[in-house]
């Protein structure tokens, strides 16, 4: 051990800790080579954080940034290059999520991108490497990809149900809806081949999840929306406003009117093999503020680096916000950590603006984008939070 | 790597955690939680939400966010999870 290890507690606390000199120091004072050095440092990192915080239990795994669409709206603005994931990493990612998590949870891996059926080859060596892990020993997993659809098909349907994999596809509506935004490069319309894509998956995955993104423009059509895709096969919905964008007064009174009309359905039609996840009956009341980024969930960059969540990595994925480690070293920022989980400021800010009652600060990503700061509200999300409100009442 | 070396990186690991934690944790916390008393459960983090926690009592499972405080009674600490079942801090389970 080293003889004074005070120079590692200063090293540490700091917000943007220097991994790097650490180790070397580290290698110095122990008198072991940089490759040892390494582990220890990960080890006491690992140690540390399980000290100090929760257990991890969901990881985002970022296979690629290569997407096939160009979506007017994509949170990811600032992850668009060509890397892919490389083994070494997703190893890493792997292995730090089994270090990170408590013995015999349940483990939810989400494929992301980009559009990971880009990097099917990845998903494939990760889930096998998963099962064959040491600390796998048949806890329950829980497999998920991200998906714009379009490229599912009767070769890679099967593969994924084979794997395990769930898909939700991201589809904001029927052609006229969902070919505004979610377009290719050439501008045209991605919904043709989404529907193919989900007529090539219903045969191996019988219960298909969409997520919608509604836009201000197509507010107005969320219930023909939510009622074409399910003459489609879609069997459950997860419906979001856009964050970054301007919701005028018209168009958030469209939101409610519509989500409302939804409900009402709903909960008179009892419809069988359906399901909206908004209005489903569960203790959503949290204790805390901010979300369960870096709580419970992580999300690791092409690259290895980690963040909080797959929409804060989106922003800047070259110069992630709050990064919170690496898979090399692990979640060796802990005053990051810190600040995410107890999210003083936030709640601060929520309470200065009358709302820390019933709101409990939002998505970290939303209000950076929307108020210039992971801990100040974005009060769109904030007013959505009450136009929710009203609809499940 | 041999399973000496491990053994040794574990255990030089082991002691530099134990040597730094509590000063660590002042200086992140501003007090040491690490002393939190016996009143903790297994969400021993007096500031922080437990985030998902995983009971497994018999053949049922049930996981959910769990916010634990300083001291709690089974009023502040019963959730529902997503399985329908109310879990009691104190690792009883209560259908």
């Amino acid at each position: 051990m080293p003889a004074n290890p005070d120079w590692l507690v200063d090293a540490l606390s700091v917000s943007k800790p220097d991994a790097v000199t650490a180790i070397c120091r580290l290698s110095n004072e122990l008198d072991i080579n940089i490759v040892n050095a390494e582990k220890v440092f990960a080890d006491v990192v690992r140690e540390l954080n399980a000290q100090f915080y929760p257990p991890l239990s969901k990881m985002e795994l970022t296979v690629t940034e290569q997407c096939n669409l160009a979506c007017t709206y994509c949170f990811e603005e600032g992850m668009k290059s060509p890397k892919l994931m490389s083994r070494e990493t997703a190893r890493k990612a792997i292995d730090l999520l089994f270090d990170y998590a408590a013995p015999e949870t349940e483990l939810t891996i989400t494929f992301f991108g980009g559009e990971p059926m880009l990097n099917l080859p990845l998903i494939e060596w990760s889930v096998d490497y998963l099962k064959t892990h040491p600390k796998y020993q048949n806890r329950p997993l829980n497999l998920q990809m991200t998906s714009n659809g379009t490229l599912i098909d009767e070769v890679t349907a099967p593969r994924l149900a084979e794997l395990g994999v769930r898909v939700l596809i991201s589809i904001d509506g029927l052609k006229e809806t969902n070919d505004h935004h979610r377009v290719y490069r050439s501008g045209r319309g991605s919904f043709d081949d989404i529907a193919q894509g989900i007529k090539a998956l219903k045969p191996h995955q019988p219960w298909v999840g969409v997520k919608i993104t509604v836009m201000p423009d197509d507010a107005n059509k969320i219930f023909e929306n939510v009622m074409g895709l399910r003459e489609i096969g879609i069997n459950q919905f997860i419906i979001g406003h856009a964050t970054g964008v301007t919701w005028s007064d018209e168009n958030r009174q469209y939101f409610l009117e519509q989500m409302t009309a939804l409900k009402e359905w709903y909960e008179r039609e009892n419809p069988s093999e359906f399901r909206i996840s908004d209005f489903e009956e569960t203790d959503t009341a949290m204790g805390y503020f901010g979300c369960s980024a870096a709580r419970s969930t992580i999300a690791i960059s092409v690259d290895g680096q980690v963040s909080p969540c797959s929409k804060i990595l989106g922003i800047d994925s070259n110069t992630p916000l709050a990064l919170l480690g690496s898979v090399n070293y692990g979640l060796y920022r802990l005053a990051t950590r810190r600040n995410l989980l107890s999210c003083s400021k936030l709640e601060n800010a929520c309470t200065k603006a009358g709302i820390a009652q019933t709101y409990k600060g939002g998505c970290f990503a939303s209000n950076m984008t929307d108020a210039g700061d992971l801990f100040l509200p974005s009060m769109t999300d904030y007013d959505f939070s009450i136009l929710w409100q009203k609809v499940t009442g | 790597m041999s399973e000496t070396k491990i053994s040794t990186n574990e255990t030089q690991a082991a002691d530099i955690t134990k040597a730094i934690q509590a000063q660590l944790a002042e200086k992140l916390f501003g007090t040491n939680i690490l002393n939190a008393g016996s009143n903790m459960h297994e969400c021993n983090k007096p500031k922080f939400s437990c985030g998902e926690y995983t009971c497994k009592t018999n053949t049922h499972s049930c996981s959910g966010d769990f916010d634990c405080k300083n001291s709690f009674t089974d009023d502040q600490c019963n959730r529902h999870f997503k399985c329908g079942q109310t879990f009691n801090c104190h690792g009883k389970y209560e259908e």
